[in-house]
């Protein structure tokens, strides 16, 4: 499959409801060009794993996603034997129903998880290992494996080689430092939170009846939040949240009493401590000094 | 471009030969667009945050140097704070004297993974930022929790478990035609890892202990058997108030009775306090003894030798906690302070939150039991030398 250049693929990401920055378009064109995985990381919120959505839906590709969390284990990640189905069938062969000799760890017996399916697929579909730093160290190491050679040993079986390479992609909020080697096997991109320009157009592209009045102002009021030092800091899913109960009770503008602004400030205050730190007044302050 | 990586690696990037084909690859390709081959270069050589942001200025020195000598960056991100007079502000007490050296790192910035590494790396002397001091105080305390979770996280197989290992049955019942004769049960491995720690309060300590007592108190709430000593020129307990609920009540009880800060440090002396009064019932086989102290003794060597071959004697391991090692401009290593103190089984930093992490690190991997035949793990470098006093 060609990779358009990074204008191009620009353009259908935006198509896509995508705002990306050109550098992520560059990163992308090449990762395809070197058939390297991307690591992106950056704050919760910002976009990460909607590359990857995005992308399998501008190339029409399938998208296979690992949710990693601490205690991933290869049996969740990579195969499982369906030992359910291996019982029945060693019960119909007792009761002779089944006439072939039977072997139980033939492939019909094997439960493909998100890694091994990946790399079965005859097309080549798009990896999404979400949140890598969730998993353990040593499903990290495992994971450097597959990642150099895209294929899984089994020992029942033997080793199973990719049909087709996967666009592989990993997000991490870097809760924790991953390992050198993982890097080192992967293109690298930061994805931070976006200017007020992209940040308008974004809204614009996923709320199209929204005023630009209020987009404007929602955005650039997201952009002070995000700089004070909160807790935690409203995300771009946040700030369409809060773009949306605003549409909701049909307004078309920031209105300057604290009222509205005090029901829906939960949408992109996340957090106890942030809730006390910007109350209604203050966010009506806000509103007033960006009028 | 062979100069480039070079150079590159000189600042810190960590390009490898298996990088490079790539980059030829990339440069050949995008020889047209050069915007192109710049972003490919920075994909591709940065690992991190850090890397990722600095890696402009560094393109622009290198293939651009007169054009990035003209416009001369007005501040260098990571540089020092215009206002040199903040003082160290931590728990445990807030000093209000600067830090002996403000060379090195001392503003954090960067977010996510970028600046947990930074954070990770930073020294302890040189967290002048109040935000990150308590980001790094919160993310000290919490290796304790860290910790017990890791070892509880393991199971084991025991007939005695009261929890089902489904896989493991069922593909055990595989062998008896699928009949679930033999069930397998697991319980949660046991995490009564017993440590006692040795913590030196003394003056020379200052800058380093306000974040070493919430690692210490991370670990007394977390493993509740344990227990801590203070010491400087003399020994005491002080187990309970790391118990204290409330943190400022912790602190304010280290703060009121026991004269911390000292001066002078007597750490053979009070190791031999401990052994006399406290080792006979609170070692076991299976203890780790963490000391952290930066090793500055005002007793005799070979009497601190003999103390700590005393306790080596009585507990599984001895971990010495350093604040020197790691630190920029020190000579300190580990295997010169080994070849010293060989009753010791590994000296590691306690500079930084890295090193404490290591720390954690050696004792998830060491965990809470006795290996079958009772023999200690030998680390790095370890000799049973001390043994014979």
């Amino acid at each position: 499959m060609e990779m358009p250049d990074p204008e191009t693929l620009m353009d259908r990401f935006a198509a896509a409801g995508y705002i990306a920055e050109t550098e992520l378009a560059t990163v992308l064109v090449l990762m395809h060009r070197l058939g390297r995985p991307l690591l992106v990381e950056g704050e919760a919120g910002v976009g990460k794993t909607e590359i990857a959505r995005t992308l399998a839906t501008v190339e029409d590709r399938r998208l296979i996603r690992l949710q990693c969390y601490e205690g991933l284990d290869t049996n969740a990640a990579v195969y499982e034997w369906n030992y359910s189905r291996q019982l029945l069938s060693i019960q119909l062969q007792e009761a002779g129903a089944a006439q072939e000799s039977l072997d139980i760890f033939a492939p019909e017996f094997l439960l493909e998880r998100p890694l091994l399916q990946s790399i079965r697929q005859p097309e080549p579909p798009v990896l999404l290992i979400d949140e890598i730093d969730r998993a353990d160290e040593a499903f990290e190491a495992y994971l450097l494996e597959l990642l150099s050679d895209f294929q899984v040993t089994i020992p029942e079986l033997g080793t199973l080689s990719a049909r087709s390479l996967p666009t592989v992609i990993l997000t991490s909020n870097g809760s924790r430092d991953l390992s050198d080697a993982l890097r080192r096997r992967c293109l690298y991109h930061y994805l931070d939170y976006p200017d007020h320009a992209r940040e308008l157009a974004i809204v614009e592209a996923r709320l199209p009846g929204i005023s630009h009045r209020l987009a404007d102002q929602v955005t650039r009021v997201v952009q002070i939040l995000r700089g004070r030092n909160l807790a935690k800091s409203p995300g771009i899913a946040e700030m369409l949240d809060w773009c949306s109960a605003l549409m909701a009770a049909s307004v078309d503008s920031l209105p300057a009493d604290g009222e509205l602004l005090a029901a829906t400030r939960g949408c992109v205050l996340k957090n106890r401590e942030d809730f006390d730190a910007v109350g209604a007044d203050e966010l009506a302050d806000i509103v007033r000094q960006i009028a | 471009m062979l100069e480039f990586a070079g150079y590159l690696r000189r600042h810190g990037y960590r390009i490898g030969v298996g990088e490079l084909p790539d980059l030829f690859r990339l440069v050949d390709r995008g020889a047209r667009d050069p915007v192109l081959t710049r972003r490919g270069l920075r994909a591709l050589c940065c690992r991190t945050h850090d890397e990722w942001r600095e890696f402009d200025r560094h393109f622009n020195r290198f293939w651009f140097p007169v054009e990035s000598e003209q416009v001369a960056p007005a501040s260098v991100p990571g540089g020092l704070p215009d206002s040199p007079g903040q003082t160290l502000v931590g728990l445990a007490g807030t000093s209000d004297r600067e830090p002996d050296s403000t060379h090195g790192q001392s503003d954090i910035e960067g977010s996510g993974a970028g600046r947990q590494r930074t954070l990770g790396k930073a020294d302890f002397r040189f967290l002048r930022d109040r935000t990150a001091m308590h980001e790094v105080e919160s993310l000290v305390e919490r290796l304790g929790q860290q910790l017990r979770r890791r070892l509880g996280k393991r199971r084991e197989i025991s007939p005695r478990g009261g929890h089902l290992d489904m896989r493991r049955s069922l593909r055990r019942s595989l062998a008896t035609g699928g009949l679930p004769l033999k069930l397998v049960w697991s319980r949660p491995r046991p995490v009564p890892l017993h440590l006692v720690v040795l913590h030196d309060v003394s003056h020379s300590m200052t800058w380093n202990n306000p974040l070493l007592f919430r690692f210490v108190r991370g670990l007394m709430q977390n493993f509740r058997g344990s227990v801590a000593f203070a010491f400087h020129t003399r020994l005491f307990e002080v187990t309970p108030f790391f118990r204290e609920r409330s943190l400022e009540r912790m602190l304010a009880r280290l703060d009121a009775g026991e004269n911390l800060w000292l001066g002078g440090t007597c750490i053979a002396r009070s190791l031999a306090e401990f052994n006399r009064h406290h080792a006979g019932t609170l070692l076991r086989s299976d203890s780790h003894v963490l000391i952290i102290s930066d090793g500055f003794d005002t007793d005799d060597p070979e009497m601190l030798r003999t103390e700590l071959s005393r306790i080596r004697l009585r507990c599984r391991q001895i971990l010495w906690l350093n604040p020197m090692l790691g630190r920029e401009g020190v000579t300190l290593t580990e295997a010169s302070l080994s070849a010293r103190l060989p009753e010791v089984h590994r000296f590691l930093p306690a500079n930084s939150l890295d090193g404490l992490r290591a720390a954690v690190e050696n004792l998830s991997r060491t965990g809470p039991r006795t290996r079958p035949g009772g023999t200690p793990p030998v680390h790095g470098q370890d000799s049973r030398q001390g043994d014979g006093h």
